[in-house]
């Protein structure tokens, strides 16, 4: 088993096989992240190769000063998040009480809980309709098993507000699902 | 459990969820059970990679590479050309001045001919990119 120290520098001596591990390796943190940020299936793959080569065009200034995952997951980050805006064509992305008043009010047809096969895939849907930053940090906390202060050096939101944006995303999750089960 | 807020109610049941301590009878209310259901749901993500991207990225690096390689030599033999000309300029004209004239002269009278084939050149050199270009994007998609 190589550590993360030597991946990196067979990876910077040129060893293209040490790097395509490392993709595998990190594949699913960006694909997970890509996925839940950006909702646009057909550019997922273009925006998670884009990642990865920005990871090795850029391996060579990373100091291990965090894990090589944080700083791979800030790079997806920043890459969807630039899609999105992109996508979008706003210049920021806080929260807007709007998108929050959408989710709340967002109340499901019959029809669309009859296609629904079972929770699971409620769940799944209802996190795809939450706010971007509460999204992401659900993304960030549960699937992808990140602590507060590594999602803080991800997002660069404070760990309180971290907090906050993951217990409402809960709660919300929790009320629809509420719902969902009358 | 009716007296807690949304946020104990969370932090318990996050930490049965992780400790997977049994559910006692106190924390079976309904919220406790929700939250219960989806701390459950998240921890399966059902967002995974379903193919490999690792061979395409290593794929669009080598592509890349091959390109910055590519202008990298064609840097290079751009400047070893401009040296040698150069030199040759004035090797030629301190062994020999009238030469230079001469060859002034011959460029000047068929200077359409030179110009032809100056700019034949670089279509050609254009053209060969751009079909290289679409060739390899066809064979790639």
């Amino acid at each position: 088993m190589q550590t993360e120290e030597e991946i990196v520098s067979r990876v910077l001596g040129g060893d293209l096989n040490s790097f395509k591990l490392l993709v595998r390796q990190y594949e699913r943190l960006v694909t997970s992240m890509v996925h839940r940020v950006v909702q646009h299936v057909e550019d997922e793959q273009d925006i998670c190769q884009e990642v990865f080569i920005k990871v090795y065009k850029h391996l060579a200034g990373f100091k291990f000063q965090s894990k090589l995952s944080t700083w791979i997951a800030q790079i997806a980050y920043s890459t969807a998040i630039n899609y999105v805006k992109k996508v979008s064509g706003k210049k920021s992305l806080t929260i807007d009480i709007t998108d929050l008043e959408n989710y709340q009010e967002d109340t499901d047809n019959p029809e669309r809980i009859l296609q629904r096969k079972n929770t699971s895939t409620f769940i799944q849907g209802e996190i795809a309709k939450l706010p971007l930053q509460y999204r992401t940090v659900v993304t960030l906390y549960h699937f992808n098993e990140l602590s507060y202060h590594e999602i803080e050096q991800i997002t660069g939101m404070p760990e309180g507000t971290v907090k906050s944006y993951l217990f409402r995303a809960r709660k919300m999750l929790k009320d629809k699902l509420a719902n969902y089960l009358k | 459990m009716e007296n807690l807020d949304d946020e104990e109610i969370q932090r318990l049941t996050e930490q049965q969820i992780n400790s997977a301590e049994s559910i006692t009878g106190t924390t079976a209310d309904q919220d406790a059970q929700l939250y219960r259901t989806l701390f459950t749901e998240l921890k399966h993500d059902p967002a995974k990679a379903q193919t490999s991207i690792a061979d395409a990225v290593i794929r669009q690096i080598i592509i890349q590479q091959e390109r910055a390689e590519r202008i990298y030599y064609g840097l290079v033999i751009g400047a070893v050309a401009l040296v040698i000309s150069a030199l040759t300029y004035f090797a030629v004209k301190k062994t020999d001045n009238s030469l230079l004239d001469k060859l002034s002269q011959f460029l000047l009278d068929n200077k359409m001919i030179c110009i032809f084939i100056l700019c034949a050149f670089c279509a050609i050199q254009l053209l060969d990119r751009f079909l290289t270009k679409r060739y390899r994007q066809t064979r790639e998609g």
